[in-house]
């Protein structure tokens, strides 16, 4: 897997084992570890991506200095 | 070594394993002929060229989700290889449980629909070596 890709977790879902995970079993893109199987094998429905590791929720913290100055009249 | 008969054949194509979708499988190890029969001779010579290796497989079709159709389909027709394996009998792989492997194999043909009014659905595939190592036996 590339750097800075995050790794994904599957769930095996179609009807065959995959990777000898059985339907319901989990596994990662790591385990898969080549992109083009990984693609296939979602392509064909036997994965299906749970929740992507390693990527934070949005934070909606505003920062400091961008709320206007008191008083400050706006030009025209 | 007792005689065997063939129950538990595990076939895996691009990581799926469809053994409870496989009705026959032979693999077969084969290399060229090459006649280089000279003058003087009295029989004939034969070298072995170049090896044209490859794994046969019959599929019970089956179109859901992640099972024959939707493997193999995407596989035909690309020159991205994939990996296919096929062990003799369920268990570790050792020298009585041998597996043949080609990890590097294209599928050139593949039937989606084939059958007659009432039979069973299947496929026919021959997954053949594209470069890399060919037919690999494996015994470990």
């Amino acid at each position: 897997m590339p750097d800075g890709k995050a790794a994904t977790t599957y769930e095996v879902v179609g009807r065959q084992a995959v990777l000898g995970r059985a339907k319901g079993d989990r596994i990662t893109s790591a385990e898969i570890g080549d992109e083009t199987q990984e693609q296939r094998l979602l392509d064909s429905g036997a994965i299906k991506p749970i929740t992507p590791e390693a990527q934070p929720a949005p934070t909606t913290t505003t920062s400091p200095g961008t709320k206007p100055e008191a008083g400050a009249t706006p030009k025209e | 070594m007792a005689k065997s008969i063939l129950r538990e054949a595990k076939v895996e194509v691009n990581g799926v394993d469809l053994s409870n979708h496989v009705q026959k499988v032979t693999v077969t190890k084969k290399a060229d002929e090459q006649d280089v029969t000279a003058m003087g001779a009295k029989s004939k010579e034969t070298l072995l060229g170049i090896s044209d290796d490859m794994i046969q497989v019959t599929f019970y079709q089956d179109h859901a989700e992640g099972s024959v159709n939707r493997t193999l389909s995407p596989l035909q027709g690309s020159n991205t290889p994939f990996k296919i394996k096929v062990t003799h009998s369920s268990g570790s792989i050792s020298k009585t449980n041998p597996a043949w492997e080609i990890e590097e194999c294209i599928l050139p043909e593949f039937t989606p629909l084939d059958g007659q009014v009432g039979s069973a659905e299947t496929t026919d595939c021959s997954f053949k070596p594209a470069g890399g190592e060919g037919l690999k036996e494996l015994t470990s």
